[in-house]
């Protein structure tokens, strides 16, 4: 297999000016590169078998020209000088402002790359048998696991009018096991699937036994559940990937392309309590290694710790270049997106809920009756109106402040401004958890995360 | 090859194209391996209007090629978006040396395609002649249009244009050369509409392959129109109900659970209906086909990603289950043939297995008498698919909105309950269906669909 080297992006400074002045020569205020190598592995299990391997290498330049808050994007393969200054000329704007901007000279600096190394197959597959073995030995009910590792190294170039010349590269990896468990005509699927911002060294470290066990069990014993009641009750949301709930219901209402419309509840109420004083959440790139950490954001700003909301009151967005103009707030180095295929725009990084004093126990046994959501699945959110829906993979019953029978297809509706005032108590054990997150500028790595909580009341659906 | 208006347009078919194909075939002859060779091609447009302004406008210029090797029932995958030759020659030694590291599996030698493609013509150069001038005061007038529908719109969260000219040419050295484009539009509007303290989403989408589809007028009506439905919105009671679906919301519940009809999910353990095929699973109302050929489906395609020419098929006949669906190494394995659904995302990646048009056959039933009943819920609209809904087990609990129709009142719109229930029930027990297809933008006909009964959990 191929390594990694040093990378040279494959755009010199000289074409990079003359395309940004290109653009920039109709009237527009701004205009930015941003030019993507990315390679990419793919390893499978599936059936006990080493079913799938690729590899595929991304590349592309992308050009954005802002006029005012508009902006217009285009992306291309072929990074020549001549389909440059094309894309250049599509794009530019065609009612001319007053003088033409002239760009900056540029300032480089780049994050420090991590090394390249060697892709070790082997070892890949050694993990993925692994998994395979110790999901199946978990439980006599396992019918099939699936195991997958992807690794990819994003090298990326931010170059821009103000003279903004920035390269970093970003390694990734993330290990997906999946059980699924079947008795009866019936199936269960439960999965694992950390990921972090760094290079192999994360992968070969992983207990991938404890991980394809616990995914193991859990399939399992969601066989055995019944499903659950709904109605409106006290909800113990664990940690980790419970911190979704916080992503979707509230997160996303604090990126500035949905404050800056009008189109969030929270918009234009910084300073105001909308939490719960139990509930500090921050959003934070600057976690070494974690999944949705970065150097810089894809606007080529440093990134940034962002504390969201204080103690309940609400302190920050997330702000890109156009949507911190818009809204009338700093940029918070959130401008992100998946590839060159999409313009940046305000994201998430690992936004968690900050951790209490309270154990998991204590916030069990103060339940007479609810739902304990061990771990949660994905949801959705309606922009406009702040209501979402999201499953519940792994639901026990809480019956006398003890933890009774597990059910089955549980969600959990309800309004982001809402279930944020009552989350009356966090507990102590924070824990993060990869995912992607889609959105208008494509899907990206993101965590959410948090320690387990209760919310006092929420509606959960079933079957009634 | 097709003989398409547009294959002069096409990016592959040309000297260039021909010295991307070459390269990776005679690598392919070097190391002594045969290869299939996917260039894909696409150019867009997107505009975003916000307020009255273009908030964002991309022009899009994708090309990249995949290459799967075969050697010893082994494939191997790697992909390229540099298109020069010697990508393509890096990517075939790439995917020739990964193969080292999979196991054999039966099946998994370089596919023989035969058969010439159907007609399908699927450009549209009409739609490619519209200047991005015209595109956009289409959008920004559909944009004003749903801001003026009505005195509750507080804003149009998005109006949106989009459109793809889509070129493939594939190639392999078992001798296969074909080559396909097809062009899709689409526009959508959401609307965002308000009454005391209630705020509603509207939202209507469209997709087609000619610029008079889009109707900004009708759109923008039909956008508020549906979120004024949900104005006044109350929640209703627990229980077992009724449901009919619109169409818009069976195609989405179509979508979730169409991977179950895939052989190669079967094969994996992931699907319910494996082994199944001819089974009486279905109320016997309720046939379903998937149909590529039907040019008004957004999913058609004169073949699938193997170059299999496409048919029809019947996943759903009069209630029993007819054969699932194959693409050439799942059928090997089967013993049997593609049914010509070899599917692969993009040019990136490996090769599975996927519908293309869902085609729901109609009833007899009037829109109307399928709301009739004490108590009917319509299920409008269903959200978090994506969460809610489990393609292995066949689990769904979703929340949705929709109308509550009671005999002798006036419908009321209700909302955040859940619908739940498991997919193979809800094809049990489907009661009736309407006698109007619609087309929906995913490549979904269907009419309307009324089934037995489904929890409903709501207050």
């Amino acid at each position: 297999m191929p390594t990694t080297t040093t990378w040279q992006p494959a755009l010199d400074r000289q074409l990079a000016r003359d395309v940004l002045a290109e653009a920039l020569a109709c009237g527009a205020t701004f205009a930015e590169l941003f030019v993507e190598d990315a390679r990419s592995r793919r390893i499978a299990l599936i059936d006990q078998r080493i079913k799938e391997v690729s590899s595929s290498h991304a590349f592309g330049v992308g050009l954005r020209i802002v006029q005012g808050h508009r902006a217009t994007y285009g992306f291309t393969s072929d990074a020549s000088r001549q389909a440059l200054l094309t894309l250049a000329r599509a794009l530019a704007t065609s009612d001319p402002g007053t003088d033409a901007v002239v760009p900056a000279p540029f300032a480089p600096s780049s994050l420090a790359a991590c090394r390249g190394e060697d892709w070790d197959a082997a070892a890949r597959v050694d993990l993925l048998r692994r998994a395979d073995r110790a999901a199946r030995g978990r439980d006599g009910r396992i019918a099939q696991v699936e195991a997958s590792i992807e690794e990819n190294t994003q090298r990326v170039l931010v170059a821009n009018s103000e003279g903004c010349w920035v390269t970093e590269e970003r390694p990734y990896a993330r290990m997906f096991i999946q059980a699924i468990a079947a008795e009866g005509g019936a199936q269960q699927v439960a999965s694992r699937s950390p990921g972090r911002a760094e290079g192999a060294g994360f992968l070969l470290g992983l207990d991938v036994e404890a991980l394809a066990e616990d995914a193991a069990e859990a399939a399992a014993t969601m066989l055995a559940a019944d499903h659950c009641p709904a109605g409106r009750m006290p909800v113990i949301i664990d940690k980790g990937f419970g911190g979704v709930i916080f992503h979707e219901a509230c997160g996303h209402l604090l990126e500035t392309t949905s404050v800056a419309p009008g189109a969030s509840i929270f918009a234009g109420r910084l300073g105001e309590e909308i939490a719960h004083p139990a509930v500090t959440a921050i959003d934070d790139g600057t976690l070494a290694g974690e999944w949705g950490s970065v150097g810089h954001d894809d606007e080529g700003l440093p990134t940034q710790r962002t504390v969201l909301i204080r103690e309940g009151r609400l302190e920050a967005y997330l702000a890109d270049r156009i949507g911190a103009e818009r809204v009338g707030v700093a940029r918070t180095g959130s401008g992100r997106r998946q590839s060159y295929r999409f313009a940046p725009a305000s994201r998430m990084r690992n936004t968690f809920i900050a951790p209490g004093d309270a154990t998991l126990d204590e916030l069990i046994a103060e339940v007479p009756y609810g739902l304990y959501a061990r771990r949660m699945g994905g949801g959705s959110v309606v922009p406009g109106t702040g209501d979402f829906n999201f499953s519940v993979r792994e639901a026990f019953i809480i019956r006398d402040g003890r933890i009774a029978e597990p059910v089955r297809g549980a969600t959990l509706l309800g309004n982001g401004a809402d279930i944020l005032k009552r989350i009356s108590k966090v507990g102590r054990d924070l824990e993060l958890a990869a995912g992607m997150c889609g959105s208008i500028s494509g899907s990206i790595p993101v965590n959410v995360g948090q320690p387990p909580l209760r919310v006092d009341e929420i509606t959960v659906g079933g079957r009634s | 090859m097709s003989a398409s208006p547009a294959a002069a347009d096409h990016p592959f078919l040309g000297a260039a194209g021909d010295a991307l194909a070459n390269a990776g075939l005679d690598e392919a002859r070097r190391l002594g391996v045969g290869v299939e060779i996917y260039l894909a091609a696409s150019r867009s447009t997107q505009v975003r209007v916000q307020e009255g302004k273009v908030e964002s406008f991309t022009v899009a210029d994708s090309r990249g090629a995949g290459v799967r090797v075969f050697r010893d029932g082994r494939i191997g995958v790697a992909s390229t978006e540099v298109m020069e030759p010697e990508a393509l020659r890096q990517a075939v030694a790439e995917a020739a040396a990964i193969t080292a590291w999979l196991e054999p599996m039966p099946g998994q030698d370089l596919p023989r395609v035969e058969g010439s493609l159907p007609y399908l013509d699927l450009a549209s150069p009409s739609l490619r002649q519209v200047s991005v001038e015209a595109r956009i005061s289409r959008v920004l007038e559909l944009d004003a249009l749903a801001r003026e529908a009505d005195p509750r719109v507080k804003t149009v969260v998005g109006a949106s244009w989009g459109d793809v000219a889509a070129h493939v040419r594939l190639c392999s050295s078992a001798g296969l050369q074909r080559s396909w484009s097809m062009d899709t539009a689409w526009a959508a509007v959401s609307p965002l509409v308000a009454e005391g303290t209630q705020t509603k989403n509207g939202r209507k989408v469209v997709a087609a392959r000619e610029f008079s589809a889009f109707v900004p007028g009708q759109m923008a009506r039909e956008a508020v129109e549906d979120g004024l439905l949900q104005l006044g919105a109350s929640e209703v009671p627990s229980g077992r109900y009724p449901v009919v679906f619109t169409a818009e919301a069976w195609a989405d519940m179509l979508g979730v659970f169409a991977g179950l009809f895939s052989a190669k999910a079967a094969e994996e353990g992931k699907s319910l209906l494996r082994g199944r095929e001819g089974e009486r699973l279905a109320a016997s109302c309720l046939t379903i086909v998937d149909d590529p050929l039907l040019r008004e489906g957004m999913a058609a395609r004169p073949c699938d990603d193997e170059g299999v020419p496409s048919r029809p098929h019947d996943l759903i006949r009069d209630g029993h289950l007819g054969g699932l669906l194959h693409n050439v190494a799942t059928a090997a394995r089967a013993g049997g043939r593609s049914t010509g659904h070899a599917a692969r995302a993009s040019y990136k990646g490996g090769l599975g297995v996927g519908t293309s048009n869902l085609v729901v056959a109609a009833g007899r039933e009037s829109e109307a008498g399928l709301r009739a009943g004490a108590s009917v819920i319509e299920v409008r609209d269903v959200t978090g698919l994506h969460a809610g809904a489990n393609a292995i087990s066949g689990d769904f609990s979703l929340q949705a909105h929709g109308l509550w129709h009671r005999e002798g009142r006036a419908p009321v719109p209700v909302h955040l309950f859940t619908v739940s229930g498991n997919f193979l029930d809800l094809l049990a027990q489907v009661e009736a269906l309407g006698q109007q297809i619609h087309v929906l933008p995913s490549g979904v006909l269907t009419p309307e669909v009324r089934v037995g009964g489904l929890s409903i959990a709501g207050t």
